[in-house]
């Protein structure tokens, strides 16, 4: 399946493609799973659309950066991280992970997991992931993923459970870059701090 | 984390412990995770000698006054922060290794008077919260704020930071200060100087010597509030673009723009390189592989498959809708004369919704910080702005130099003038690199110093600077064998004898630790 049929699909279509085999009452809990969980996209690159819909499907709020940084932080972002007790993530540029890491410091996030996916090489891709989260799970399913690598990094992510220190993993994989994407681009997800 | 110098760790827990008696428990911050926030996130290969020890976070002038006590007694090393956002100087990492981080922004007051067009700010206020407020209480005002607009009206505005409408210097449209001095006395300057002065935010001189002055880029005091100048929102507000498509046409466009500023047409401006204007929309990978600068070949490429000129000069027109229109004709007429020049104006008559590209010189916050992919990686810039005379041939002169400094050391030229003045640009030149590349890191930073120096040979100084490269900036001021950093070494010494206001900031260090470095460096 390739990244514009996976945008086409319906929730559930999208979610079976996902998780092929899995039952009716799984995919079900599967749709409510990330529930709570905000995640961000940037309109222009379908990588980051696919990973904002693969937790969308998921149950997660979806929050276009069409308007501006600063329009989808204070107006939808900040005043729900003010409540409290959720995770914020995306599949962004490297400047827009900078300036959420900022203005999320003042609701008591922080980073837990951060991406690099670099196709500024000649040839192939390079992907650094880092996090206190399980490393070896997302690195797994980014490694799993092919053209749909976004999707399955964001399901890593999802699965991945809490790890004691930072680690690091250099996956060697060569995904191909959409044709709409800028050569470097960061997954990352951020909690409240403990 | 390091410690403040001279204290151990047994000393330095018992003065946290005692500033906890003074600002509450959280608002001393020691562990590793939250003092990272201080850290300068560019760092340019820097960071490990620029790390605070702390933090510290006082919410009124008493709380601060008593962190002074307890400074002066032992001798803790504070670094002055409003919000600690100043990123590409360094955000809120001291110059001074193991210097405790005094963090204001517990302090949000803010003041806004619509009649005569002020604001009186705390150090925690930013520009979106002044601006929220304007637009919440529906005053017909305008902020100006500079290109991010998440940092401390305030802190920005002591640092002679910039914005783009007519009330771009905001050093400028500073009027009033309060002050906690380090002996802990609190002043307020100008005609504050007298109990519920009125004019205290309206004229800027006072009865006798400004202090104001003392209070910007400086150590000698901690201020805790200010007043700004608003703009009165426009009946019409039209930015006007013009491009010129040859390198060469930077001195007609300066030489034809300097009398429209002297003469008041056409107020604060930004001229922008064709790098500065593609920054913000793609990033180099886009265009060009080499580890090298982009060949001519390759910009012209880009150039022409982007549309976009070689310069990009900006500035916006306000006021009454004929006087905006007068203005425009007078304008035209003064830019057609270069030849190749591309004119295009957009009208935004008062309560019009702005397109973003419009909204930096119409005072609206934004936080796009796009020209940092440039080299994707983690981005990061660096870089000191000389104060350049509006004269196209030297700014000519001055550009193509930094061109061969920029390529000789591996980057793209990303380069600006802007004027919020009317004799002078700042020549922002920003350094853009991938501090996650540690070979591209040293060169970055080499580059920086290169520039610095070679300005100075012209003559030129930086306006502002990284802390790491602050001595090396004052320095370079070296009129009758640096007789102003005598004189502001006089008034440190005087106003703060223990040195515990943000050492070294702008090279200005405390006596105790300008004898121990000089005597280092003889050795």
């Amino acid at each position: 399946m390739n990244r514009r049929e996976f945008l086409g699909l319906s929730s559930a279509a999208a979610l079976a493609v996902l998780y092929p085999g899995a039952n009716a009452t799984a995919l079900a809990g599967l749709a409510r799973s990330a529930k709570g969980m905000l995640v961000v996209a940037d309109h222009r690159y379908s990588d980051s659309l696919i990973f904002a819909r693969a937790l969308g499907i998921r149950g997660a709020g979806i929050f276009s950066m069409k308007a501006g940084l600063a329009d989808v932080w204070f107006d939808e972002l900040a005043p729900r991280l003010a409540a409290g007790g959720r995770k914020l993530t995306g599949l962004t540029l490297e400047s827009e992970l900078f300036v959420l890491e900022r203005l999320a410091e003042s609701c008591g996030m922080r980073s837990r997991y951060v991406g690099r996916h670099d196709w500024r090489a000649r040839s192939g891709s390079q992907h650094v992931l880092r996090g206190s989260i399980g490393i070896d799970q997302v690195a797994q399913a980014l490694a799993g993923g092919a053209e749909l690598w976004a999707a399955t990094t964001a399901d890593g992510l999802m699965t991945a459970t809490a790890g004691p220190s930072w680690q690091e993993r250099k996956v060697s994989v060569d995904l191909a870059r959409a044709t709409d994407s800028p050569r470097f681009l960061v997954s990352w997800m951020m909690t409240p701090s403990s | 984390m390091p410690l403040p110098p001279g204290l151990s760790a047994a000393d330095f827990d018992n003065v946290c412990r005692e500033l906890r008696s003074v600002v509450g428990e959280e608002w001393v911050v020691t562990a590793d995770e939250k003092v990272a926030s201080y850290h300068d996130p560019y760092f340019p290969g820097t960071g490990e000698q620029h790390l605070p020890s702390g933090a510290v976070l006082p919410a009124s002038v008493e709380e601060i006054r008593a962190v002074l006590r307890i400074a002066n007694r032992v001798r803790l090393p504070l670094w002055s922060v409003s919000l600690g956002r100043n990123y590409v100087y360094g955000g809120g990492a001291p110059c001074l290794n193991g210097s405790m981080v005094l963090d204001l922004k517990r302090m949000q007051g803010i003041e806004v008077n619509e009649q005569l067009a002020y604001a009186i700010v705390e150090p925690g206020v930013t520009f979106f919260q002044l601006y929220k407020h304007i637009q919440d209480k529906k005053y017909r005002l305008w902020i100006s704020c500079p290109a991010l607009g998440w940092g401390s009206v305030l802190g920005n505005t002591l640092e002679r930071g910039v914005g783009y409408t007519p009330h771009g210097d905001h050093a400028g449209q500073q009027c009033g200060m309060e002050v906690v001095l380090a002996n802990g006395d609190v002043i307020r300057t100008g005609m504050g100087a007298m109990t519920d002065n009125p004019a205290w935010p309206l004229y800027k001189y006072s009865y006798g010597p400004s202090l104001d002055g003392l209070f910007m880029q400086s150590n000698l005091g901690v201020v805790t509030k200010i007043g700004v100048w608003l703009m009165p929102e426009p009946e019409m507000y039209s930015p006007v673009d013009i491009g010129v498509d040859r390198e060469e046409d930077i001195v007609a466009l300066i030489d034809t723009l300097r009398p429209l500023r002297l003469d008041g047409t056409i107020p604060a401006t930004v001229i922008a390189n064709w790098m500065r204007i593609v920054a913000t929309h793609t990033t180099r990978a886009q265009w060009y592989d080499g580890k090298d600068a982009m060949p001519p070949s390759a910009i012209e490429k880009l150039k022409k498959t982007m549309r976009i000129p070689h310069w990009g000069l900006r500035f916006g027109l306000y006021g009454p809708t004929k006087v905006v229109d007068e203005k425009f004709k007078i304008v035209q007429k003064a830019f057609s004369s270069i030849g190749n020049a591309g004119i295009v104006r957009a009208k935004y008559p008062r309560g019009a919704k702005i397109a973003p590209r419009h909204q930096a010189a119409a005072g609206i916050p934004d936080v796009e910080l796009m020209s940092l992919n440039w080299m994707g990686g983690t981005g990061a810039h660096i870089e000191c702005p000389p104060v350049v005379p509006m004269i196209g041939a030297q700014a000519y002169e001055l550009y193509r130099k930094r061109t061969a400094l920029f390529a000789s050391h591996g980057f793209d030229h990303y380069s600006g003038f802007t004027t919020t003045t009317p004799r002078t640009f700042f020549n922002t030149g920003s350094i853009i690199f991938d501090r996650s590349d540690p070979g591209m890191t040293t060169r970055a930073r080499e580059l920086s110093a290169a520039l610095i120096r070679d300005a100075a040979k012209s003559r030129l100084g930086g306006y502002r600077g990284h802390i790491s490269e602050m001595d090396l900036i004052a320095e370079q001021f070296d009129f009758n064998g640096h007789a102003a950093m005598r004189t502001y070494e006089l008034l440190k010494d005087a106003m703060d004898p223990e040195g515990i206001l943000s050492p070294g900031k702008q090279g200005i260090w405390p006596k105790a630790l300008r004898t121990a470095r000089r005597e280092g460096e003889r050795k």
